[in-house]
């Protein structure tokens, strides 16, 4: 039926060539050291309890009646990198706490539904799960789909711990206890004046802040707001900001914005961008052959940060938690830091705690408080948590401020040696900041 | 030549054909006439395997060719020139022509043919390159007689070939057919324009409701009041 | 903001070199819509599939990505016969077969978060520099880099699409696909067999998607919901090409990416999709002007 002619055959052939005359000029090399071999580097850890107030009783399985967490996140859709995440913690920490006897020898069970990365679909999860009468519930994956939780879960009288709500000013109420706090203050217009300012000290800290900057910003409230915040503060301290554009959420091309970028040559690009942004910003950068002088990138999804290999190298990124001393050396860390690693890796996810990890365990860790301390019922953990610090992962927080967000933990991260490691505030880096632009 | 015993087809619950019975000798022309309705269309199809036969038989030389399907048409010698021309609107006249010559048989036979056609139809050697679409009326039935000619068939069905077109240009058309007729192909034209079909025709069928009312040779036919009357409106 | 005219020149190198690639997806899409009818929306998934295979033939196998081929294309062919003859078994409908691609595309999207995990999976880094290296264009030529793999997307690109226009104007097989187009049973009496010739062509326009599959698994990080950020610029360079035009597709890919990146440079870049479907609107807005043009035209030159 179908006759090659001739020309056509000359034209496979043709491919065919150019296919072996370009794998000629490159190929394959394979990573000398893989992630495998760093995760198999995690020292091993002791079990013990995950929160200061509960006893492990290691080989005593629980009874009874289970106490049911219910949770919406996004296991599907474009969230879904970041909602398995928080899905693998939250077995994680229901197998953790079992294994060490259960709350009040209850064993803990989570129940989580799909929201397919749709709010309106989270609205009516929690509203399924309410309605089941799980117990309690926890939080979302990200900040509209906070919001959209906040209504069912507020009104039935549940707590609502959050690991990562992106949208800090906008109230939900006393019912809301976040574990990435961010804010401290009592003014919603200022939620991310503290952490602009963290950034800024950072910069401060090394003795060459940037003379200029470029600001590159994903259309997404959180990064919206924080561009503004630290726009506002560098600015202060007399940066010149050489150009500052807006991108759709899931843009893939950056070359234009490179080319942007090169022609002004910042000392600081700023990357307001989220997941696998900053992967294809480098991508454009590699194009054109350009190389930042210094770059900072506000929520990137950790394996395209990884992926970057030394390219990231010197890249700072917004965080509030790396693997590394002193919040990293505590026994629950090191407990956490090695179980992460081996589920996440069979599960093809990041392998290594960061900073939606690490929130996802402390707003786990809050829920766990208020249960052991104030008691198995939502009011009574509310109330206990209204009145107390709660100590985690990502350190010591209270509900306090506006929309109970008590203190900014905001903090730079940068990549050294091809690790992720605190470098500022003082009190919690692992390094100093390595920056001269 | 071709023959075709007692051939039912239905569409649907609806008779088309019922019982139709035909015969074209080797080398003749055969007019099929009838009003509109009468079936014409219905049997060319089936005769080309575009319309599935309830009951009866297609013989070719003798052959059973009536569940062979159309894509065979071209192996056994068969070509038609539609209803409607129904030409490749967006491809050239000389592509047009080139899928007369689509089936590997009838490139065998014949690898001349485009220029056989191109003969035949001088000013379609000047529009080669013209897209069909653009053609007037007169001009596609050229290209569709040519596209038909092309492989040099054994037995050529023309279906309509008159349809639409200007009355200058029907002469000219029928002029063509006659050009055709002469030489040793048979032929098979169904028509409305009885006059000049059964003017070139050595025999005729008369088909009305889906069955043959009368027969005869041309001159016959032409003579016959009962067919004057009927599709003439001569009273 | 000022712009020097290299930087314009770079960014619309780079759009047309993008555009090369979604050119070579747009390949299958025109093939298929314009000729079977079938507005396929699961050969982006196909892209897609491409890519995540050839990422873990490359990784896991440690296979050539050129290699890879070896196995994408004839697997991809299969597929799209498999598809196509799926259609010919149910009879169809042109609205059937556009609700049928959607869902697999829909599908194909959890089908690869499920083996694949919805994470980011980049190639990248473990291309030799030979690969990622950009190459600058020699010295009497404008000072313009150009990625290797953009060359790979280029190089592709025009084989697949030259091969495709050259098939489909110049081939007996391409006429054919033509005239079945236009008038299915009339080419059937001509001795074009329809079925077979209909899941070749749905076979081969599969087969072109482990290509530009692979192009992208060199190109681009994998995301499951990659499809997404194409498909407005696949399906308006497939209509402004002209259905079952691939040559079309492809021009139309390359200008719409660079009017999106020459955009991108002075206005904000977050419009710059938006301006695609403005391409698309001026152009469904001025046919009928196009058109009228064009039979004054005709007119006047048979008249």
């Amino acid at each position: 039926m179908f006759h090659a002619s001739r020309p056509a055959v000359r034209g496979l052939a043709l491919s065919a060539a150019a296919g072996l005359l370009l794998t000629a000029c490159g190929g394959v090399v394979k990573d000398d050291k893989s992630a495998d071999d760093r995760v198999a580097d995690i020292p091993d850890a002791e079990l013990v309890a995950p929160i200061a107030g509960m006893e492990c009783t290691e080989g005593t399985p629980p009874t009874g009646e289970p106490i049911v967490v219910g949770g919406s996140l996004s296991l599907t859709g474009p969230l879904a990198p970041t909602g398995t995440l928080h899905d693998e913690v939250a077995d994680l920490v229901v197998d953790w706490v079992n294994d060490c006897g259960g709350i009040d020898g209850r064993p803990l069970e989570w129940k989580v539904i799909d929201d397919q990365s749709t709010p309106a679909t989270v609205t009516s999860n929690y509203e399924r799960l309410i309605g089941d009468k799980v117990d309690f519930v926890m939080g979302p994956y990200g900040g509209a789909a906070t919001l959209a939780g906040a209504g069912p879960v507020t009104r039935a009288g549940y707590a609502y711990p959050t690991a990562t709500n992106g949208a800090p000013d906008k109230l939900i109420g006393e019912n809301h206890f976040p574990a990435w706090q961010m804010g401290g203050v009592d003014d919603p217009e200022r939620m991310f004046d503290a952490q602009a300012q963290t950034l800024l000290d950072a910069l401060e800290s090394s003795g060459n802040p940037p003379e200029s900057a470029f600001f590159a910003t994903a259309k997404f409230p959180t990064t919206l707001s924080y561009r503004g915040s630290v726009v506002a503060a560098l600015e202060g301290a007399g940066t010149t900001i050489e150009g500052d554009v807006e991108y759709d959420l899931g843009t893939t091309d950056f070359s234009s914005i490179a080319i942007r970028i090169q022609n002004a040559d910042p000392d600081l690009v700023y990357l307001g961008g989220i997941g696998a942004d900053v992967t294809n910003l480098y991508q454009a950068f590699d194009a054109i052959g350009y190389e930042p002088r210094s770059i900072y990138v506000s929520l990137p999804a950790p394996a395209a940060v990884a992926a970057l290999g030394d390219k990231a190298d010197g890249m700072m990124i917004s965080s509030i938690y790396e693997d590394n001393p002193p919040l990293g050396d505590t026994p629950v860390a090191r407990y956490f830091t090695k179980a992460y690693s081996e589920v996440a890796q069979k599960d093809d996810l990041f392998p290594f705690v960061e900073t939606q990890a690490a929130a996802s365990l402390a707003a786990w860790q809050i829920l766990l408080t208020g249960m052991t301390e104030g008691g198995l019922d939502n009011a009574a953990v509310i109330a206990w948590l209204n009145a107390h610090e709660v100590d985690t992962v990502v350190g010591t927080l209270n509900f306090d401020g506006f929309n109970n967000y008590g203190i900014d933990i905001n903090r730079v991260a940068q990549v050294q040696d091809g690790k992720r490691v605190l470098v500022w505030p003082e009190d919690v880096a692992g390094a100093e900041l390595d920056y001269n632009p | 030549m071709l023959e075709v015993r007692d051939l039912v087809v239905n569409y649907g619950e609806a008779a088309a054909l019922r019982g139709v019975s035909l015969h074209v000798a080797a080398g003749t022309t055969a007019s099929l006439i009838g009003s509109n309705g009468a079936g014409k269309s219905t049997l060319v199809k089936a005769l080309l395997g575009m319309q599935p036969v309830a009951s009866g038989q297609i013989l070719l030389e003798g052959e059973d060719i009536t569940r062979r399907s159309a894509a065979d048409r071209p192996a056994l010698g068969m070509a038609i020139a539609p209803e409607g021309r129904r030409l490749f609107k967006e491809m050239t006249v000389r592509d047009n022509l080139r899928l007369g010559l689509h089936h590997p048989a009838a490139r065998r036979r014949s690898d001349d043919g485009i220029e056989l056609a191109l003969d035949l139809f001088p000013i379609l050697r000047k529009r080669s390159r013209q897209l069909c679409g653009t053609m007037s009326g007169g001009e596609q039935q050229m290209v569709a007689l040519g596209r038909a000619l092309v492989s040099r068939p054994r037995l050529l069905v023309l279906d309509e070939p008159s349809l639409g077109l200007a009355p200058i240009v029907v002469a000219q058309v029928f002029d063509v057919i006659e050009t055709i007729a002469a030489q040793d192909v048979t032929v098979l034209l169904a028509e409305q324009n009885m006059h000049r079909a059964l003017g070139l025709s050595e025999h005729g069928y008369v088909l009305a409701d889906g069955q043959i009312v009368l027969e005869g040779t041309g001159e016959e036919l032409l003579r016959s009041d009962r067919v004057r009357s009927a599709y003439l409106g001569e009273q | 903001m000022s712009v020097s005219s290299l930087a314009l020149a770079q960014t619309l190198l780079n759009g047309a070199l993008l555009g090369c690639l979604f050119g070579s997806i747009a390949l299958g899409l025109s093939v298929k819509w314009g000729h079977l009818g079938v507005a396929d929306f699961f050969h982006l998934s196909l892209t897609l599939l491409g890519a995540y295979l050839t990422y873990s033939l490359v990784t896991e196998l440690l296979w050539d990505p050129f290699l890879t081929l070896a196995v994408t294309v004839p697997a991809f062919f299969v597929v799209g016969v498999g598809v196509q003859y799926l259609f010919h078994l149910i009879d169809a409908q042109p609205f059937t077969t556009l609700l049928i691609t959607f869902a697999l595309f829909i599908v194909t999207e959890s089908v690869v978060s499920m083996i694949w995990s919805p994470d980011l999976l980049n190639l990248r880094p473990l291309l030799a520099d030979g690969f990622t290296t950009s190459i600058r264009l020699p010295d009497p030529l404008p000072r313009l880099a150009v990625q290797p793999i953009d060359l790979v997307a280029l190089v592709c690109a025009a084989l697949m699409v030259g091969l495709a226009t050259y098939a489909l104007r110049s081939t007996r097989a391409g006429r054919a696909v033509q005239a079945m187009r236009q008038d299915a049973a009339i080419a059937e009496t001509l001795g074009v067999r329809v079925l077979p010739l209909t899941l070749a062509v749905s076979g081969l326009a599969a087969a072109t998607a482990a290509v530009a599959g692979m192009v992208v698994s060199l190109r681009m990080p994998l995301t499951p919901t990659l499809p997404l950020q194409w498909i407005g610029v696949v399906v308006v360079a497939t209509m402004l090409g002209g259905l079952g035009r691939p040559l079309g597709a492809l021009v139309a890919a390359v200008v719409l990416m660079m009017i999106q990146n020459a955009w991108s440079l002075w206005f904000p870049p977050q419009w710059a999709p938006a301006v695609t479907f403005g391409v698309l609107f001026l152009f469904l807005a001025l046919q009928p002007l196009t058109r009228l043009a064009r039979e004054r035209i005709t007119s006047g030159r048979t008249a």
